[in-house]
């Protein structure tokens, strides 16, 4: 929007002068000085999903910083978003808390391993991680795969291993998961609707 | 102010069965107390305030507001006014026509304040007392129409405040014919910057919990009080939801802790501004803080509009007790000023 000569006026650091409170005999001169005991703090506000479960509640999320600027977004606060048409506002007692699950230190934040005998966990890259689910699936799937039924019939099923989708995917990615999955063989494949 | 978050709770049975009501799309305002609401908010934020005697006398104004409401003469609006575009504000503050009374309000205000204000405020209520039909009208027209002068701004408070009363009282009477705000739903889709009743600019936004919904909020209309809603965290100006940002005040010797960081998050105040547009305005958060009044509290949190006005925002917001100029002012009025 293009700024007139009037908007430049008013926004160019005037303050009230040129306000009825000054036309009135008013003196400008507290409410101008209250504003040097103060400065701006800015939040936004994003419009997300609940990460929990199927209901997929809207949520407000609160976040801290100028990202213009070389400062660590922080989230302090979720809300209920009033104007999502499913949740209307509410969340659960385990979707208000889930700013604790987002803080938390024991939150993972990315793919780790527990090798057989180890105790330990050791962080890996995504990479590694892909590729040694890959060959694990493949493994199980080589072994196990069942081509035919007892009475002859092709069946192609994948029996032992199964798949969880996540809970607040859109229609879009739970169709494409589904049809990896089915294309697999796999038979057990759920959702994380109510974990 | 409460530390927690105020999350209606419910089961994730309970939201994924529905059962929760549809907000009101338009909130009607309630004439028997809503000039008297914002009489007894600016009455308690005045104290202490550094803009202290200009809310009493505001205060005091919106006292005869509440006044001259309860006695308005009955009036019928018809549902569509003639010549007046389905689509168009059906009580446009341009185009309706205004009932003569709000002279007599006008002058009634003027007279009652006289009395008890200050030499610069005496002078302008004893001019505007004296003033003819015709030269009120036309401070009325050129008030609507966002035409405001610099000379005009001394009494635009209180000829504001007559065709305040003008139009709640309209919009009461319009709201007896239509029942419900279904007739407001089309012009609304034209422009939601603007009251779908009036066509006014909105005082500030405030969120409403009623009932089951919670948190919606809702733009106050500057002239008939009316409120309409608006999806949060979505400019208010041109309706665009990428940059936009709250800003809220923090004291200057606060260290940039954690603490303080998230008070800010949860300020019952805060500024709404778009890097589209540039533009702001004000959100009043009353389930932080449930005295929260639209027309009061914005004009007490003039330090928030100073410094953000400072960092080179525009105001979207309109409050009648606190005008500016809409015209650019003449080189000598800037010399004067």
């Amino acid at each position: 929007m293009q700024m007139n000569r009037r908007e430049f006026l008013r926004a160019s650091g005037a303050g009230l002068v040129g306000s009825s409170f000054v036309a009135l005999g008013f003196s400008p001169t507290a409410a101008h000085a209250e504003t040097r005991n103060y400065k701006l703090a800015r939040t936004t506000e994003t419009r997300s999903t609940c990460p929990y479960c199927s209901v997929s509640c809207g949520m407000l999320v609160y976040t801290l910083g100028d990202r213009a600027k070389n400062v660590k977004p922080a989230i302090v606060h979720v809300e209920g978003d009033p104007d999502n048409p499913v949740s209307r506002g509410s969340l659960c007692p385990k979707g208000a808390g889930v700013l604790d699950m987002i803080n938390s230190p024991a939150r993972i934040k990315y793919p780790a391993v527990r090798e057989p005998g180890s105790k330990e966990w050791k962080r890996i890259s995504w990479d590694e991680a892909l590729d040694r689910i890959a060959k694990h699936m493949k493994a199980d799937r080589d072994a196990n795969f069942v081509t035919k039924n007892a009475a002859g019939v092709t069946v192609n099923r994948w029996p032992t291993t199964s798949f969880l989708i996540c809970s607040s995917s859109s229609n879009e990615s739970s169709y494409l998961s589904v049809k990896v999955a089915r294309g697999l063989g796999m038979i057990g494949i759920d959702t994380q609707a109510r974990v | 102010m409460s530390n927690r978050p105020t999350i209606p709770i419910k089961s994730a049975e309970e939201i994924a069965r529905g059962g929760l009501a549809d907000a009101p799309f338009f909130r009607w305002p309630e004439p028997s107390t809503v000039f008297a609401e914002r009489q007894m908010r600016l009455t308690q934020l005045s104290n202490g305030h550094p803009m202290g005697e200009y809310l009493t006398l505001m205060a005091d104004l919106a006292r005869l507001q509440q006044k001259l409401l309860d006695e308005a003469p009955a009036i019928t609006i018809p549902k569509t006014l003639d010549g007046v575009d389905a689509a168009a504000p059906p009580l446009a503050a341009v185009t309706l026509p205004r009932a003569s009374w709000w002279r007599d309000a006008l002058r009634h205000i003027a007279d009652a304040m006289s009395a008890s204000t200050q030499e610069a405020t005496r002078s302008v209520l004893m001019s505007l007392r004296h003033e003819s039909d015709d030269e009120l009208e036309r401070r009325a027209d050129d008030l609507l129409g966002e035409r405001l002068g610099t000379r005009d701004l001394a009494a635009a408070p209180f000829v504001a405040a007559a065709l305040e009363v003008c139009w709640t009282h309209a919009l009461t009477a319009w709201r007896a014919t239509v029942e419900d705000e279904g007739a407001l739903r089309a012009t609304a889709a034209a422009d939601l910057s603007r009251c779908p009743a009036c066509g006014s600019r909105p005082t500030t936004s405030i969120t409403r919990s009623v009932g089951t919904s919670g948190g919606h909020r809702y733009l106050h209309c500057s002239l008939c009080n009316g409120e309409w809603h608006r999806p949060r965290a979505t400019c208010t100006c041109c309706g665009l939801t990428e940059g936009v940002s709250y800003q809220s005040l923090d004291a200057i010797t606060n260290a940039d802790t954690d603490a303080d960081a998230e008070r800010a998050a949860r300020a019952p105040i805060q500024a709404e501004t778009c890097d589209r547009c540039n533009h702001y305005l004000k959100i009043l958060h009353t389930d932080r803080d449930a005295m929260l009044e639209a027309g009061a509290d914005d004009l007490a949190s003039i330090t928030l509009d100073l410094l953000v006005l400072e960092s080179g925002r525009i105001r979207h917001g309109r409050n009648l007790k606190l005008l500016y100029a809409d015209e650019p002012a003449s080189a000598d009025e800037v010399a004067n000023a």
